[in-house]
């Protein structure tokens, strides 16, 4: 089964100019990077723990992973291909670019699929979202350096 | 065999701020942040043919891109360093040949990187990687997103990005 495309739809105000819209994208971006490495999902709460199997193999201990800090990063690749979709007045799409392998491996943490055809919700890591007190805290900013 | 990576060449192309890496003082940290991103993605099994490309697997030259049953035998006899297995292709097997990849030039808005010195039993690690090189084995380039990887680390290390995240950061937990 293929992947579903992942991104999100973030309204913004209508008010804001193209550099300003692409200024918050990034640092939307950018936030989402930093609470998945900070081991956090889309609601600020700890993503589960990864499998015994997975710590054992060869590939978490050669990326220099810990078993007690899950940040969804093996290569780094799935977190770099973060990236705006889109932009119009009012919206931004954030997302994975659809049919990539990166858009895959989110789309494994984010459903809890990992390979599956069904998800899984408690093996989920949904990492992809913006809270509205963080999306105001990023847009106060942007404007703010007006 | 070694990763060129011509920091200027980007200043126009993709953001402004790069501009400022070639700087002596962003520049080392880039190159060793750089180093370590091409390590582990060999030794997670994949190479890049070219600059700015996609990583493929490693293959080799056997069948299906497997090990030779001659050299599969080896593998299997060991002892193997701890960061591969016999049927692993990582292009280790002792484990010098990616150990021994570091900055050799981080100057002038230029960062070399590549194998140095040789190997125990007495070969040159820059040899090793070169035939592996001839053999589709390439994996000191650097793949557009790994490119992308570098932009972050120095965007966060070095500019108004990493006050901006801690901003974010203080007032939303």
């Amino acid at each position: 089964m293929p992947a579903k495309h992942q991104y999100i739809d973030v309204k913004i105000p209508k008010s804001l100019s193209k550099k300003e819209r692409r200024e918050i994208a990034d640092l939307i971006v950018e936030r989402i990077v930093d609470r998945t490495l900070d081991g956090k999902d889309k609601r600020g709460k700890g993503f589960p723990g990864y499998s015994k199997e997975y710590i054992k193999s060869l590939d978490f201990n050669n990326a220099g992973k810990s078993a007690s800090d899950v940040n969804l990063q093996l290569s780094g690749d799935m977190l770099a291909a973060l990236t705006l979709l889109n932009e119009t007045d009012g919206k931004l799409t954030i997302g994975f670019e659809d049919g990539s392998d990166e858009n895959a491996r989110a789309d494994g943490n984010i459903r809890g699929t990992y390979g599956q055809e069904r998800g899984n919700r408690k093996k989920a890591r949904d990492f992809l979202g913006v809270s509205p007190k963080e999306l105001k805290t990023i847009i106060d900013m942007v404007i703010s350096e007006r | 065999m070694s990763v060129k990576v011509d920091v200027k060449r980007f200043t126009d192309k993709i953001e402004k701020f790069l501009k400022e890496a070639v700087s002596t003082r962003t520049i080392k940290p880039i190159a060793e942040e750089l180093t370590n991103i091409i390590v582990k993605r060999t030794r997670l099994g994949y190479g890049v043919k070219n600059n700015f490309g996609k990583r493929e697997k490693l293959r080799a030259s056997g069948p299906g891109g497997g090990f030779k049953p001659s050299y599969l035998k080896k593998r299997l006899r060991g002892p193997l360093d701890s960061t591969t297995a016999p049927r692993k292709l990582n292009l280790t097997f002792t484990g010098q040949l990616l150990r021994s990849v570091s900055v050799i030039k981080a100057q002038d808005g230029k960062i070399i990187i590549g194998p140095t010195g040789t190997r125990n039993d007495g070969k040159d690690n820059q040899k090793i990687a070169q035939y592996n090189a001839d053999q589709g084995r390439i994996f000191l380039n650097v793949s557009e997103l790994e490119f992308k990887q570098i932009l972050r680390f120095y965007r966060r290390e070095f500019t108004d990005l990493r006050r901006k995240l801690g901003l974010i950061s203080r007032r939303n937990g």
